[in-house]
């Protein structure tokens, strides 16, 4: 199944070894920091699976069968917090695929990410970003 | 005077050329409102014009005052009983709407109280549309700040959400949610004789760290109002909105105290139950979170553009986390000690 960092309505942002994501629609933002963190900077450059955990055992002096499941469940929580999508491979990482590597110290610990929802009232209040595809649909004319 | 009827074409017409249209007939009736001013907001240059004495007194006080030596932008503030606009609400009126498109920037807000902003961006002519005449609270204090954002589309300047304060050893950003104590530590800054850039939204260069208020205005929660007394005068405007009363201050009388500087340092205020200020270092992604969200949701378009530029931001100067304490008059002696030491 081909993975995509890139996600509507989903600001990314990395910060040396910590990944920020932000909902600009529903004011949800998360941080990614340690193996997570690592997990989704290999998604992004088209890293499947098995060749994260492969990264991340070699990386932490783990191994690798018991590394990989840690890893599955993080891309399907990722994946069902919308913060990854199934679909095509980002566009523009043929250059990240050869530098890749994970960068991490220590044991390795299983991948979680932090949630932060107190916007959402906020955001509640005046959803301008909620305004969709539909772009700015006129009214018929108050004269014809 | 009746009002102007728009949309005579509006069912064969892209969107973004009736609005530039009705932009046009807006300018095109009158020469001149009857009440005119020129401001400063950020890096640019506005003249304002407002269609009743009731208009200019609700936005007004939130401008800094310039010469009218340059104008980026000329904006109009007009209501339904100057020009019907109406052809411009979009279908499904109940529902907010943003375009871009070929030069115009527009937003449709119909929260509570109804509002349409739109720029001309080649022209470099915007209107501030209210088709009930009154706004609300929140857009009086930081005005058509959505059209600053769409003027700062391609330039390293943004409009950030937090406040803003100087003293000779710079300038601190203060990021945070509301609540957070980003008012208390800016009118704190300004009573004790700092510069003023904002407590809401100030502009921030992404590249240069120069700051430049975009207002001066400020919100205050009541409880607030015995400390700052002295400060702020007699009598304020009180907004309630969500339950929130706040104080609607015009910080005008600052005179050249209302200006910008360098950013030196990110605080980010938050209450942690220190008696006196404290400060802890924070990362770069600290900042990040605290400007970007409420940044991002109230600056319609481009949100990853937003993004891109709040990310430098936070990496311009060190970032701490700051308790501010319970003696909001502790505050300006603590942070210029903290400046110092940068």
């Amino acid at each position: 199944m081909a993975l995509t960092t890139t996600v509507p309505l989903l600001i990314s942002q990395q910060f040396d070894s910590e990944v920020v994501l932000a909902n600009y629609q529903n004011g949800v933002y998360y941080n990614l920091d340690g193996s997570a963190a690592q997990v989704w900077l290999g998604l992004k450059a088209n890293r499947t699976v098995e060749e994260i955990a492969s990264a991340l055992a070699a990386a932490t002096g783990g191994d690798a069968a018991s590394i990989t499941p840690q890893v599955q469940a993080f891309v399907d929580s990722m994946l069902a917090e919308g913060l990854i999508a199934e679909g095509a491979a980002d566009a523009g990482v043929e250059t990240s695929i050869e530098t890749w590597a994970p960068v991490l110290s220590g044991a390795f610990a299983a991948p979680e990410f932090q949630r932060f929802d107190n916007l959402r009232e906020l955001l509640l209040m005046d959803p301008v970003h909620d305004a969709g595809d539909e772009g700015w649909p006129l009214r018929e004319s108050h004269e014809s | 005077m009746p009002a102007m009827k728009a949309g005579r074409c509006a069912s064969l017409m892209k969107a973004s050329d009736l609005i530039r249209q009705e932009i046009a007939a807006v300018f095109a009736r009158a020469l001149s409102e009857p009440i005119e001013a020129h401001v400063r907001c950020g890096p640019f240059f506005l003249r304002l014009g407002f269609a009743s004495q009731d208009l200019a007194g609700t936005f007004l006080p939130a401008y800094i005052r310039s010469t009218p030596d340059r104008v980026d932008l000329d904006l109009r503030f007009v209501t339904a009983d100057h020009h019907d606009l109406s052809a411009l609400v979009p279908e499904a009126s109940e529902r907010p709407r943003l375009l871009i498109e070929d030069g115009i920037y527009s937003v449709w807000q119909p929260a509570v109280i109804p509002v349409l902003f739109a720029v001309d961006l080649t022209a470099k002519r915007g209107i501030a549309w209210l088709p009930k005449g009154e706004a609300p609270p929140w857009i009086r204090s930081r005005p058509a700040i959505s059209l600053i954002h769409a003027m700062m589309h391609d330039t390293p300047w943004c409009a950030v959400h937090g406040a803003a304060v100087g003293s000779d050893a710079g300038f601190t950003l203060l990021a945070g949610e509301g609540h957070s104590g980003k008012t208390t530590a800016a009118l704190a800054c300004a009573k004790a004789g700092w510069r003023y850039a904002g407590d809401d939204f100030v502009a921030v260069n992404s590249e240069t760290g120069g700051i430049e208020p975009l207002f001066c205005s400020a919100r205050l929660r009541p409880a607030l109002v015995e400390t700052f007394q002295s400060f702020i005068g007699e009598t304020t405007p009180v907004s309630d909105f969500n339950g929130e009363p706040r104080h609607e201050l015009s910080l005008a009388n600052l005179g050249d105290r209302i200006g910008g500087g360098r950013l030196r340092a990110t605080f980010i205020p938050r209450r942690r139950g220190a008696v006196t200020p404290e400060f802890t270092p924070a990362r770069q992604s600290d900042a990040f979170r605290a400007l970007l969200p409420t940044t991002a949701y109230e600056l319609p378009g481009w949100p990853n553009e937003i993004a891109a530029k709040v990310a430098r931001i936070a990496g311009l100067a060190p970032v701490f986390f700051a308790d501010t304490g319970t003696v909001p008059m502790d505050i300006p002696a603590a942070f210029a000690r903290q400046l110092e030491r940068l």
